[in-house]
């Protein structure tokens, strides 16, 4: 399967989710998200960690929709500018389920990607710059490396007697982070620029990305949710749509 | 095949911008195709300068040259393909995350079709030995798990994948053990003889090279033209004569194992470190060797076992802080144990060299003018007086490495744990490093170093062996 195509197949189904503001549409969604997911057999990668990330975040949304949401319904708890309402507690239930709807599925999609495969196809098939794309790829690559250089930093400062903990040091450590970043991302384009990057020469790629009728099957699939979370929502008398402002 | 290409200087010279002096100047010589050449020099005498100057890659935004600089007759920009850079450090040289598509790399750049950059992925990979019948790896191997030799392989691989007539190597057999020096020695080797292209190498270990090159090009300490068909040089080091006398134990383990987080911990022999002593841990690449430094350092805690804190470094500490160093705060840890990292660029923290020093002594609040001449009388040992206001990073390899050393050292702490001091040093900044290590010794300290240089080796005290990898259950 190219890469592009579960990215492009959750992608669409998160914008009709994104769009819509209503149980129906939500409750839809999930429930086909959790069908077709583990059908694309993608070799799903930090299952867990991605899962608590996306369910922190649809907690925090809750908690803050619950406390100061527009309040609707009978009043639970009126403490200043906290209103708690049976309408917010609805709101916050919707608010945590829209995010699950939209982040969970791209964000597991996108950690079972295959970074150089993506980069390929974006080259070949979605005809991006291929400059741009290999220069985000390797960045990319480099962000696994941070987490090494922050801690050898924090070894840093505490073997040359500053303290480990606290704001400051944090700022302090933060800031030699970003240098360090910026140290590694010029070394690293050095060598690619030794290595005949970013030349005026045309370029070839030694991987071909192909896009299969199973490629579209996978977009249409998405099509077919987005299709099924409007279509029902409206069956049912709740499609609604979010309001900005 | 690599048509090999001539270079040419001709009054050469290129400054650094925000930099008083420039960092080559007068550089005449001409390097005929096929040549294979050493080039020699001081610690920061600007080699790898000239090196990324050949190779197009040192940007007009960063100094200024005046001159001529030719490859091939033409100036270095318009021949990239010509130019194979591999640079000292392995870690910024892998580009992409599996190594068949890292050595394509540089073939796609310049639009070799995919069955030829295929067919060269292989033939480059196999030419350095990384894969071929009875390797472990493969084009799928992700690049992430290959050690620091391999890597440095595979950017070798990468390089001549492309088929560069001229192969501009920056001391390339950096921080590796015996084994992985002379197997990237043998790969250049294969390389040069198969294709026949011009080679320029810098190393401070020139020994290795010596039945491959033709010729020497020394330059001098200003970054001027010393000689161009030099000697080969000969390690010439004054080595120190061994009459330390040992005094208290000042650090012991007993059954250690160390580990870093999320990796498998290792098993290292027992330890009995005495004030007055150097002690020195060799092994190959991956025994475990910075592990057991970053433990003994008070960076990392131990696995299991135990580390025993003797006397000398009790004094004042608290009795729940003894057990371990790496349960003391830091501002007690830095009047005890100096540590100097493998990479040193990793544990500077100031702006200037001067200020890098004097951090320990602010920290250990010594005072100011006191302070001030310790520092001054440590840069004048190392040798880094005229750097005293130079952020760092702009430092050469051999010089952060002896600025790291002086800064972790200068409040004579009863434990200096100090991992390679001698890369990257020339005769006479070598001599610098091990007169102070010894000074720190004789002044009673417990040295403990890790070290793959036989010199270094020949003037310590104790020498244990780490044998790789032992996991423990």
């Amino acid at each position: 399967m190219n890469p592009l195509a579960p990215i492009i197949a959750t992608s669409i189904v998160g914008l009709v989710v994104l769009v819509s503001f209503d149980p129906v549409s939500v409750a839809v969604a999930l429930v086909c998200q959790a069908i077709a997911l583990p059908w694309l057999r993608l070799p799903f990668r930090r299952t867990w960690p991605i899962v608590g990330i996306v369910a922190v975040s649809a907690i925090l949304g809750a908690m803050g929709t619950a406390l100061y949401g527009r309040p609707s319904g009978e009043s639970l708890l009126n403490w200043g500018p906290v209103h708690v309402t049976t309408g917010s507690l609805d709101l916050a239930v919707l608010v945590a389920l829209r995010i699950v709807a939209i982040a969970l599925p791209g964000a597991l999609v996108f950690a079972a990607t295959n970074l150089t495969a993506l980069a390929d196809s974006l080259t070949q098939i979605a005809r991006l710059p291929s400059r741009f794309v290999a220069g985000a790829l390797s960045s990319l690559r480099m962000m696994s490396l941070l987490s090494d250089d922050w801690r050898t930093m924090g070894y840093a400062r505490r073997a040359r007697g500053l303290a480990a903990r606290g704001p400051r040091q944090f700022a302090g450590q933060s800031f030699a982070l970003f240098v360090r970043a910026v140290r590694r991302g010029s070394a690293l384009a050095t060598t690619m620029e030794a290595r005949g990057f970013g030349g005026q020469n045309q370029r070839s790629w030694s991987r071909v990305s192909v896009w299969r009728t199973r490629d579209w099957l996978v977009v249409a699939g998405g099509c077919l949710i987005a299709s099924l979370v409007v279509g029902i929502s409206v069956v049912t008398g709740s499609w609604e749509v979010v309001v900005f402002g | 095949m690599s048509v090999p290409v001539g270079v040419e200087a001709r009054d050469w010279r290129w400054q650094f911008s925000g930099r008083p002096q420039p960092a080559l100047h007068d550089l005449s010589f001409s390097i005929a195709p096929g040549e294979r050449i050493l080039l020699s020099g001081p610690s920061g005498c600007g080699k790898s300068t000239l090196l990324m100057a050949l190779a197009a890659v040192l940007g007009a935004d960063q100094g200024t040259e005046t001159g001529l600089l030719l490859v091939n007759d033409s100036a270095p920009d318009a021949g990239r393909r010509l130019t194979g850079l591999v640079m000292q450090d392995p870690e910024t040289q892998v580009i992409m995350e599996r190594v068949g598509d890292d050595v394509a790399f540089g073939c796609e750049n310049f639009a070799v079709p995919r069955d030829e950059t295929w067919r060269r992925v292989h033939a480059s990979l196999a030419s350095v030995g990384l894969t071929g019948p009875g390797l472990p790896v493969t084009i799928d191997t992700p690049t992430a798990i290959l050690s620091g030799g391999q890597k440095q392989r595979l950017a070798l691989a990468g390089v001549i994948a492309f088929e560069p007539g001229l192969l501009l190597l920056d001391e390339p057999t950096a921080n590796l053990d015996p084994q992985g020096v002379l197997d990237v020695v043998v790969a250049v080797s294969r390389v040069v003889r198969e294709t026949g292209c011009t080679l320029i190498v810098v190393d401070h270990n020139p020994a290795p090279w010596e039945q491959l090159l033709t010729r020497v090009i020394a330059l001098d300490s200003s970054g001027g033209l010393a000689s161009e068909s030099a000697d080969y040089p000969r390690v010439n080091r004054a080595r120190v004569p061994v009459t330390r006398v040992p005094g208290d134990v000042v650090i012991s383990t007993v059954n250690l194992s160390v580990g870093r987080p999320g990796q498998p911990a290792i098993s290292v022999p027992d330890l009995t470190l005495r004030a007055g002593t150097i002690t020195a841990l060799s092994g190959i690449n991956g025994s475990g060797k910075s592990t057991l430094s970053l433990t003994l350092g008070g960076l990392l805690p131990p696995r299991s076992g135990e580390i025993i804190v003797g006397a000398p470094l009790r004094h004042g500490l608290r009795p729940r802080q003894v057990p371990s160093p790496h349960l003391w705060p830091a501002r007690s840890l830095v009047r005890r144990v100096g540590s100097v990292f493998q990479s040193p660029e990793n544990q500077f923290v100031q702006p200037t060299a001067a200020s890098e020093v004097g951090l320990a002594l602010r920290v250990t609040g010594v005072k100011r003018h006191e302070a001030a001449e310790r520092v001054q009388s440590r840069l004048e040992l190392m040798g880094l007086v005229d750097l005293a206001s130079a952020h760092p990073f702009t430092l050469s390899g051999g010089q952060k490495r002896r600025l790291a050393l002086v800064s972790a050292t200068v409040t004579q702490p009863g434990l200096v744990v100090v991992d390679e001091p001698t890369f990257g040093q020339d005769d006479d900044s070598w001599s610098d490093v091990v007169t102070l290590l010894d000074e720190l010794a004789r002044a009673g300290s417990a040295v403990v170093i890790t070290t793959h240089d036989p010199d270094l080796l020949a003037v310590v005290d104790h020498i244990v062996t780490l044998s790789p990898m032992v996991p423990v259950a």
